[in-house]
């Protein structure tokens, strides 16, 4: 008897220790990637402690099909497109996020919101599409680009990369989802791939990894993408539009003078 | 038609004229050069934790090697990393390679001039800080600069030490500091 009590004593701890993990919320998360029914990669994200803000998340979508090596072009042919990016929203925050036009955000709207944040709440620029990756870079010298966002400094031969370390105030949390879409050559959606909602707490980092398989409801992406631009601009409307700045800009310089 | 104004200018505007020639040549002048024993870049070296190990510490090392672009600066701030004090010969000039603190996306570095006392070369590196400052960020890149910075006239015969402070501030280039520096030191020695 005595035995049987030191050795359930003995146990108790890996008992504790076995219900705590049951307990503690998901930092870690894998799931498969199938195109019309067929595997062709696995997205993994994990918490990681890193950053300024107390943590984040980082991992990516890597293929598995192709090759030998896999590559994320036979992933893309294999789901009937040609690239990969991110769809993010938020969906829940106690904190206050205002656009680049100035109108208030409410949850749930896209992440990076159109052209970026505020510039009081961040001055980095972003694009006109509603994916994650800036899909291409703007005018040579606009001020606040960082080409860390553009999608192809976030692919591989064979990985598309996820990265996100959320910062601000003392007691912001902002709750997350993200999608991998399947895109057309010219930007445009040819479908959503499956994806991972989380959380972000300033000094905790990121809890609650989970995966889905849905794609977004109306309310998640048809009712809020209606200022994006559906597909990259042509290299032409760029010059056309910084043509057109620096023709503005000209005209009040010589008014002033 | 046009109008040719052709009086003689009054001396006092001549002489103004002058000086204020000679004070935007000698501006001129003193922009195209660095100021004394600084020449820097600062590498944005990318937060990732699933991609090979990076620079994982804020630190600095004196180098004999130039670095040519981000990569060459952080292989040549690990190759420098494990030796305590290095011994540079008979050089006069080396490259002080500074890790700094982790940053977010939108914070930027610029470098202050640099300067000797005695055998110890301080030189400050001002920050902004989107963490201190309470930013909002939502897609954000964390990075770590790297600043490659020329260490010229290096005292000969005996060890030199390097300190650098990395001071976040409410703005660039002379804003208000957010709170205390960041400060790390290196020793060399040289013949």
């Amino acid at each position: 008897m005595t035995t049987m009590k030191k050795c359930a004593w003995g146990l108790a701890p890996t008992v504790a220790m076995l219900l705590l993990g049951a307990w503690e919320p998901a930092r870690a998360a894998t799931m498969t990637v199938n195109c019309n029914g067929n595997p062709v990669g696995t997205i993994t994200v994990n918490a990681d402690p890193g950053g300024s803000g107390g943590g984040g998340i980082s991992g990516g979508f890597t293929s598995t099909v192709g090759g030998p090596p896999p590559t994320l072009a036979a992933a893309a042919a294999a789901c009937n497109e040609t690239q990969f990016n991110w769809y993010q929203i938020v969906t829940a925050t106690n904190g206050a996020y205002v656009d680049r036009q100035g109108n208030n955000l409410t949850p749930p709207f896209v992440d990076p919101p159109l052209n970026g944040l505020s510039v009081a709440q961040d001055p980095t620029w972003a694009d006109n599409m509603p994916w994650y990756w800036d899909m291409y870079a703007p005018p040579n010298g606009t001020p606040n680009y960082d080409s860390s966002y553009q999608l192809s400094n976030n692919t591989t031969s064979d990985t598309l990369s996820f990265s996100d370390f959320p910062n601000g105030p003392a007691g912001r949390t902002v709750s997350f989802s993200t999608w991998l879409v399947s895109l057309n050559a010219d930007g445009s959606l040819q479908g959503f791939d499956g994806g991972f909602s989380w959380t972000w707490t300033k000094g905790t980092g990121v809890t609650n990894i989970n995966t889905f398989n849905n794609a977004p409801t109306n309310a998640q992406y048809a009712n809020i993408i209606g200022g994006f631009a559906s597909s990259v601009p042509e290299p032409s409307s760029l010059w056309i539009v910084a043509l057109g700045l620096g023709f503005v800009a000209a005209k009040r310089v010589r008014r002033r003078g | 038609m046009t109008m040719v104004d052709d009086r003689p200018i009054p001396g006092v505007y001549r002489v103004a004229a002058i000086a204020a020639t000679l004070a935007v040549l000698l501006g001129c002048a003193m922009l195209a050069r660095p100021p004394e024993g600084l020449d820097s870049v600062v590498y944005r070296i990318r937060f990732n934790p699933q991609g090979p190990a990076s620079i994982a510490e804020p630190g600095v090392v004196v180098s004999g090697t130039v670095p040519a672009d981000a990569g060459g600066a952080e292989q040549a701030y690990r190759a420098a990393s494990g030796v305590a004090a290095p011994d540079l010969g008979g050089r006069s000039n080396a490259v002080i390679l500074a890790a700094g603190p982790t940053l977010d996306g939108p914070d930027q570095v610029v470098a202050a001039p640099g300067e000797w006392h005695g055998r110890r070369f301080e030189v400050e590196l001002r920050h902004t800080s989107a963490s201190l400052s309470g930013k909002s960020l939502l897609r954000n890149v964390p990075w770590r600069p790297l600043a490659a910075i020329s260490l010229n006239g290096i005292p000969a015969g005996g060890v030199c030490e390097v300190v650098v402070r990395w001071q976040p501030v409410d703005s660039l280039p002379d804003g208000k500091a957010l709170s205390q520096p960041l400060v790390t030191t290196a020793s060399f020695r040289v013949d």
